[in-house]
């Protein structure tokens, strides 16, 4: 009987009877009740909240948005792109693949063999070493440049 | 089917949970101290080393995975799954889930809940006992 199922699945574990989690670019939102924790798929990528601050080092195997303030050495797994929000702020040393600049920036970044991109509201000084670059007008921009030149095979 | 582990949350309300950011995924490692200058709640999966401390409302949730290794973790709510050696302070209430392993000292100043099958080793600092 579908009822009496349903009864033996609550003890069971709650991933059956809660509804799916809505994952929205990073931050998960419960739908009605506690989510059972274990059903949490990995996140693509995670944030490092306005309001939160840390110092220190990280690193993560996935993409980060960082929209509080960083103080400290961010390094993201290859492939990643490690993103500074509006409201960011970073201070030391940010390494990925890929970072896109949009909020302030004070030390060095390593985007290693991907794209260094700032936007118009990016605030940065210090250095960049890049493979690709992208600066919109408006970047307030201060720092050193230099560039990775991919090893090519012949 | 593991009965034992992965209950729900039974003290730590919905609400302190469904507004957490996932600011630490699974394999990611983080050494430093967090602190939060607003409310809001955050969920670590991963490894932590370093204090954490969340203002007003706010909730930390040491997801199943996470391994934290703190001088401090204080918030208003700490629902603890995971592992975590060193000292929890919760303003309200502390959660232990049956996946919890907590070496230290916990200290709550209003509620506590322990599942079956947490494990605890270090002192246990409630609130008065007169008020």
């Amino acid at each position: 009987m579908p009822t009496s199922e349903r009864a033996l699945q609550f003890p069971q574990g709650a991933p059956n009877a809660q509804p799916a989690l809505v994952v929205v670019s990073g931050t998960t939102v419960a739908k009605n009740v506690p989510a059972a924790p274990q059903v949490h798929p990995a996140p693509t990528e995670c944030v490092l909240p306005s309001g939160l601050s840390f110092k220190g080092e990280a690193r993560f195997p996935c993409g980060v948005q960082i929209e509080g303030a960083f103080d400290g050495k961010v390094t993201a797994a290859s492939d990643q792109t490690i993103t500074v929000a509006k409201g960011g702020r970073v201070k030391g040393e940010i390494k990925a693949t890929n970072v896109h600049v949009e909020g302030g920036v004070d030390g060095q970044i390593i985007a290693d063999g991907g794209l260094a991109r700032f936007g118009a509201t990016a605030k940065f000084t210090g250095e960049v070493t890049y493979a690709r670059i992208g600066i919109e007008e408006g970047a307030d921009i201060e720092a050193s440049m230099k560039k990775l030149t991919p090893k090519v095979s012949i | 089917m593991n009965t034992t582990t992965q209950a729900a949350a039974r003290l730590i309300q919905p609400s302190n949970l469904s507004t957490q950011i996932n600011v630490l995924p699974k394999s990611a490692v983080m050494k430093g101290d967090m602190q939060a200058t607003e409310n809001l709640s955050i969920r670590l999966d991963g490894e932590y080393e370093g204090k954490i401390s969340l203002q007003n409302d706010g909730t930390v949730h040491i997801a199943c995975d996470a391994n934290v290794t703190t001088g401090m973790v204080v918030a208003d709510f700490i629902y603890v799954e995971g592992t975590v050696k060193g000292d929890l302070h919760a303003r309200k209430a502390i959660e232990l889930s049956p996946t919890a392993r907590v070496q230290g000292s916990v200290r709550y100043e209003k509620d506590m809940d322990i599942h079956p099958g947490a494990r605890i080793s270090g002192q246990i600092i409630g609130p008065e006992l007169d008020s």
